[in-house]
């Protein structure tokens, strides 16, 4: 089967014109500027099937944005190549537009000052959507995040959650193959959040579509995600299942405990990450675990243990400062 | 409240035609009257019916600057437009043609009511007037795409503005905006045959008012679509590199 997303050595770098402080170096600049190189993404590659919900992840500055706007077409790739639905995206071809879908926190889809029914009846002839399967897409699309009240009040007066989730269904009224998700649910409350991460997954299964997710959220990772894509530096860190990069790839695991005494001195059993309403999280080597539960059970009197994964936030931002994976060993 | 908004910006605009037109009807009807009533061929009643006719046109005929288009490539709005399977001059024409229609609703009754104050005098054609609907369009389109290739450059760069004012400062002149252009000396009307000008803004403006023989109109139809070849043209050339640009540079 044919990949939808096929990038080889994919690559962007910037010129950037560099300049130090000063009235000196200022008046230099008007007669010899500096460049100098951004290597915003170097050398990816990577191959997604259709159908598969991919989580990419990477600190700011990674590289995720610029990845995507290569694959959706908005930036042209200073080296290698990407194939999106066997099309190049930065050509920009009709057919391939009408198959992808961007959702990025700037406005989109929605023309600001008119109801967003009417910005999509806009995209209805834009995007040459048949009149009736616009017309049941619409209902589904209103029933499913209730957006009855939303869609004939102007879009200006729609609070952010609102917004969010008429740009979504915008977004997908055409029905696209491929969705580049940047961010979909930043700055929207837990209920939204959930709601749009229904739909995306409802939508990944009923049309098979492949998406391509970028998010902060590890909620949103998690609930949709089996595979992620780690990317730091413009470097690929990481493909493969999350449970891998969280079992494999980090050597510890956390201990919680709660002692009878708070002040009970518990850092000869491990490293202490924190101290919070009187729970201790001790960080444990994976292979230590065993022995320091036991230890700690038999020491300390205590209310209660308990062994977890860590958080899956540590691990990335781990994996962000070090700028590489610690392997266990 | 953002209704009003809207309301009060289109009005701020209409008024600033108006008030455009008025003034020079002023200053060229007091020439006139210092001169006997009659300047260039046009009594101080012509000239009003000028200047009225003038709002229309150039109402009709506006067009997207540079700084709009430098507003929405920082602002990130130009990637939605690109990321559609449409090309971005099709949605823009038809935002500005909003725009128009219901800036017609004011201005209209308000021509109506300068006739009434200036007393203009027009020799109306049945040919002529329906000769000037096509004529309008036309220009619209050429002065709407002559504007865009403009408004591309906002993709290289923001300091295309002094070529641009000069640009506009010939416009002016060439175009009938600032004075009728039988008003100018002979060499100047020379020049203007040989720009899009006239064509954009006299051109239509004249056929309203009945001041064109068939065959002047004929030729000004000629011209208007050889400039709007051109200009089609250029705005292709140029969008081609200026979405190079764009993507290599980035949103």
């Amino acid at each position: 089967m044919e990949s939808a997303i096929s990038v080889k050595e994919l690559s962007k770098t910037y010129m950037v014109n560099e300049r130090s402080a000063g009235m000196r170096a200022a008046l230099r600049g008007v007669f010899r500027r500096k460049k100098k190189e951004v290597k915003a993404v170097q050398s990816i590659s990577l191959e997604i099937e259709p159908g598969e919900i991919v989580g990419f992840l990477g600190p700011n500055g990674a590289g995720k944005t610029t990845t995507l706007k290569m694959l959706s077409g908005l930036l042209h790739p200073t080296g290698g190549q990407g194939l999106v639905l066997g099309y190049e995206p930065h050509k920009r071809e009709k057919d391939f537009l009408k198959q992808i879908t961007l959702v990025t926190g700037q406005r989109n889809q929605l023309v600001w000052d008119i109801p967003a029914i009417d910005s999509f009846e806009v995209n209805q002839a834009v995007y040459e959507i048949d009149r009736d399967q616009f017309k049941r897409t619409v209902d589904e699309y209103i029933e499913i995040l209730e957006l009855e009240e939303l869609v004939r009040k102007p879009v200006r007066q729609l609070s952010l959650g609102e917004r969010m989730k008429v740009e979504i269904a915008a977004a997908l009224l055409h029905r696209p193959k491929v969705l580049f998700l940047d961010e979909p649910t930043l700055g929207l409350d837990v209920p939204m959040q959930r709601r749009i991460r229904r739909f995306i997954a409802d939508y990944n299964k009923q049309e098979g579509a492949t998406v391509l997710l970028t998010s902060h959220y590890m909620a949103d990772v998690q609930a949709l995600c089996k595979r992620v894509i780690v990317i730091h530096h413009g470097e690929l860190l990481f493909d493969g299942q999350l449970s891998e990069l969280v079992q494999q790839f980090t050597g510890y695991k956390e201990i919680v405990v709660e002692p009878k005494d708070r002040a009970t001195d518990l850092s000869r059993y491990g490293e202490i990450m924190s101290e919070d309403a009187g729970r201790i999280s001790l960080r444990v080597p994976r292979k230590e675990v065993p022995e320091v539960a036991a230890k700690l059970l038999a020491d300390v009197p205590m209310f209660d243990l308990s062994v977890e994964e860590p958080p899956i936030e540590d691990v990335i931002e781990r994996v962000f400062a070090e700028g590489k994976l610690e392997t266990s060993n | 409240m953002a209704d009003w908004q809207y309301r009060f910006q289109q009005s701020l605009g209409l008024m600033g035609l108006m008030f455009e037109a008025v003034i020079y009807l002023v200053v060229w009807t007091t020439v006139a009257q210092s001169q006997g009533g009659e300047v260039g061929g046009f009594t101080t009643a012509e000239l009003a019916s000028y200047y009225i006719g003038w709002m229309l046109v150039r109402n009709i005929t506006t067009g997207w600057s540079p700084q709009w288009f430098e507003y929405r490539i920082r602002e990130g709005e130009f990637n939605s437009a690109l990321l559609r399977p449409v090309h971005p001059y099709f949605p823009d024409i038809s935002h500005m043609m909003a725009g128009k229609t219901t800036g017609l609703i004011t201005l209209l009754p308000t021509m109506a009511i300068l006739a009434l104050i200036f007393q203009p005098e027009v020799h109306f054609l049945a040919w002529s007037l329906i000769a000037m609907v096509p004529a309008l369009i036309l220009a619209f389109l050429l002065r709407y795409t002559l504007m865009y290739v403009w408004a591309l450059t906002a993709f290289w760069t923001t300091r295309i503005t002094a070529l641009f004012e000069l640009y506009f400062a010939l416009e002016f002149f060439f175009s009938g905006r600032i004075a009728p252009l039988a008003l100018l000396p002979d060499w100047a009307q020379t020049i203007a045959l040989y720009t899009p000008f006239p064509w954009t803004f006299a051109f239509p403006l004249e056929l309203m008012l009945g001041r064109l023989t068939p065959n002047e109109a004929l030729f000004g139809f000629a011209m208007q679509a050889v400039w709007l070849i051109v200009a089609v043209i250029a705005v292709r050339v140029i969008w081609r590199r200026a979405i190079r640009h764009y993507s290599a540079v980035g949103g």
